[in-house]
Order: C-alpha cells, then sequence, then structure tokens
C-alpha cells in the first residue's frame, strides 16, 4: 500500500494503529509514518497518549508481586525431591 | 521411539549390572545401583541436544557408544539456574489469577515441579520465560478453573470489527485529556479492583502484554489461541478497562463531564 504524505492519512487509520505501535509489533503503516502524522495531529496524540498512559498505569497496578521468601525455599526443596527418568524426554507439558 | 531405544539400553544395563558385569570398553559410564538406573553419567560422550540428535546418538549404540543423558544433578542444577530467576515473575502471574497468597504460593510449586518433570522436552535457546507461563496458565485452568466458566469468545471475531470499533472512538474529542488527567489521579487499587469486572480471557491477554511484556506470537503460544485472537482479547480488553475507569472517574468526580 502506497501513502502519500502522513499527515494526510486519515486518522482512523493513524488510530487503528495505536496499540501495534505501542505494543511495537508490526502493522501496515510504518512506525515513522505513525510519528509524523502524531506531530501535526494534536487530537490522535491525545488518543495514544492516552493508551500509553493505559498502559503504564496497568503495568504499574499489577506488577511487583514479589514471591515471599520462604516461597523459594519450598520449591527448591520440592525439586530435590522430584526424580527424573533420565532416559524419558517428555513430552510438553 | 528414542524411549523405547532408551528403555531397551536401560534394560540392558540393569541386566549387565547385576550381573556385576557393568562396564562400557572401561570408559566412565557409571550406575548408581542403590537407587536404580537413575543417573547415567558418561562425560566422554558428545551430548545430544535435540530428540534427533538423540536418535542419532542411540543408533549409534554398540559396545563403545551410548546415548548422552544429563545427569539428573545437571538438569537440576542448570533448571535452578535458568528457571528459578522467573520465581517473582511467576508468583506474580499467579497472584492475578488466584487473588489470594495461599493459592498463588500452592500454584506456583505446582508450575515448577511440572516444568522441572518436563525441562528436557523445553528447547534451549527458545523462551523460557513465556514457556513457564504456558505451564502457569495450563495449570491454573485444570486447577482452579474446573468449575468456572470463563467468557465465550467467538471464534469468528476479526480484526476488522475491532478496528471499525477503534475508527469510531475517534468521536469524543474534547474528553480525552481530561480522562488523561483523571487516570493520573486513580490509585493502584482502583485498578485492580476495575480491572477484575474485565472477562478474564481479555484480562490476561491485557496482563501478558502490558506487564509482562510479551509479544502477540508469544502470548498466542501462552493462550493456546491465533495471534488474531490475541489483537482481539486486547483490544476489548483495554477498551473495557477504558469505559470502566472513565465511569468510574465520572462516578467520584475526578471527571467532570458537560453532559450538553
Amino acid at each position: 500500500m502506497i501513502f502519500g504524505q502522513a499527515q494526510e492519512l486519515p486518522c482512523a487509520q493513524i488510530v487503528a494503529a495505536v496499540y501495534f505501535y505501542l505494543d511495537d509489533e508490526d502493522c501496515q503503516i510504518t512506525r515513522e509514518l505513525i510519528g509524523i502524522h502524531l506531530e501535526q495531529c494534536a487530537e490522535c496524540y491525545e488518543e495514544f497518549s492516552l493508551e500509553n498512559r493505559l498502559k503504564a498505569l496497568i503495568a504499574q497496578a499489577f506488577s511487583g508481586n514479589q514471591a515471599p521468601p520462604e516461597l523459594h525455599a519450598l520449591v527448591i526443596g520440592q525439586l530435590a525431591e522430584i526424580h527424573v527418568d533420565p532416559t524419558v524426554v517428555q513430552e510438553h507439558p | 521411539m528414542a524411549t523405547k531405544n532408551l528403555t531397551q539400553v536401560k534394560l540392558l544395563a540393569q541386566i549387565d549390572a547385576l550381573n556385576g558385569a557393568w562396564n562400557l570398553s572401561s570408559k566412565t559410564s557409571s550406575l548408581n545401583q542403590s537407587s536404580g538406573v537413575r543417573s547415567i553419567n558418561m562425560k566422554e560422550i558428545p551430548k545430544a541436544h535435540s530428540a534427533q540428535d538423540f536418535d542419532l546418538a542411540v543408533s549409534n549404540t554398540g559396545d563403545s557408544f551410548l546415548p548422552s543423558i544429563e545427569s539428573e544433578a545437571d538438569l537440576l542444577a542448570r533448571f535452578e539456574r535458568d528457571a528459578l530467576p522467573f520465581l517473582d515473575q511467576i508468583y506474580s502471574g499467579a497472584f492475578r489469577m488466584t487473588h489470594n497468597h495461599a493459592d498463588a504460593q500452592d500454584l506456583v510449586q505446582e508450575v515448577f515441579a511440572k516444568a522441572f518433570r518436563s525441562f528436557r522436552s523445553f528447547q534451549e535457546g527458545t523462551n523460557l520465560k513465556a514457556w513457564l507461563y504456558r505451564i502457569l496458565t495450563n495449570t491454573f485452568i485444570n486447577i482452579y478453573r474446573k468449575n468456572q466458566r470463563g467468557p465465550i469468545v467467538d471464534p469468528t471475531e476479526q480484526i476488522q470489527d475491532w478496528q471499525m470499533t477503534n475508527a469510531q472512538s475517534h468521536a469524543s474529542e474534547g474528553l480525552r485529556s481530561a480522562e488523561t488527567e483523571a487516570l493520573e489521579n486513580l490509585p493502584n487499587e482502583t485498578i485492580q479492583q476495575v480491572m477484575a469486572q474485565v472477562p478474564e480471557e481479555f484480562r490476561n491477554a491485557v496482563f501478558l502484554a502490558d506487564v509482562e511484556g510479551f509479544s502477540y506470537k508469544e502470548i498466542a503460544d501462552i493462550m493456546d489461541c491465533p495471534v488474531g485472537t490475541v489483537m482481539s482479547r486486547l483490544h476489548r480488553g483495554r477498551k473495557m478497562l477504558r469505559e470502566l475507569l472513565r465511569d468510574y472517574a465520572i462516578e467520584s468526580g475526578f471527571l467532570k463531564v458537560d453532559k450538553s
């Protein structure tokens, strides 16, 4: 697909690419073209900022649940009890 | 096939051991007789890295050639070195699924036990974190979700469907900066509570992308679904969350809406 100037791309196409852009996945419109459009379109820029903020908030709200220190020892203790037959290659669990 | 051949090898080894004649061309094989045929240590024999190598190695079994099998101790050491560093992350994921620490701990133990038993089948060089997450997801579904129904996901859901929705969402422009501002004031607890209202499959896709940073392909592998379904779930989950947060912000006065 051949695009003209990035700012001429319809906003709908840019907005439809927001998750690809923020998730760093490939899509039909290059990051460069999206970048140029965002520099010139305040509305799309707002939309991208909002989605980006949301992504960061989710990451912040749900990460950092550290395992209790005793769990590490429990898991190691448990592994020592498991015997894996070296001659059997198991399928994926 | 490898397993069968190896079983035969193992039986021969046992018979030889019983006869007191275990002797492999004076090489370094050893057999732990007290605990049966558990560890075979053959340092001088080339390592088999894949099932294919394994077959080749086995087919060469003569008086001087036996398949090299990583000893249990080596396997455990490798597992502890490579997999255990993900304990906190897997725990974090388990806690998001179970919503309580006791169940999360049980789940993590089950996951690492399963992972260790199957560790030989894990292909080195591929994504270990994603592999562990897949075991986590499957274990959770098997243990904790037996009596629950997940959301019914339409198998025909198409990307175009949500692309349309996304394009339409460009309408409420005036709200957007106020919305961004309102988000700044929301505590983590609120986001956690609101996220709990998003259907599990959508929510998990969002966690895997936003908290764990997995690619769409990796999420597809973990959730065992096509990449298109991942995109759809992500899209729906995020849209729902955004709407729920917006409603919450309006209700609690963080976000003022001019209803004209």
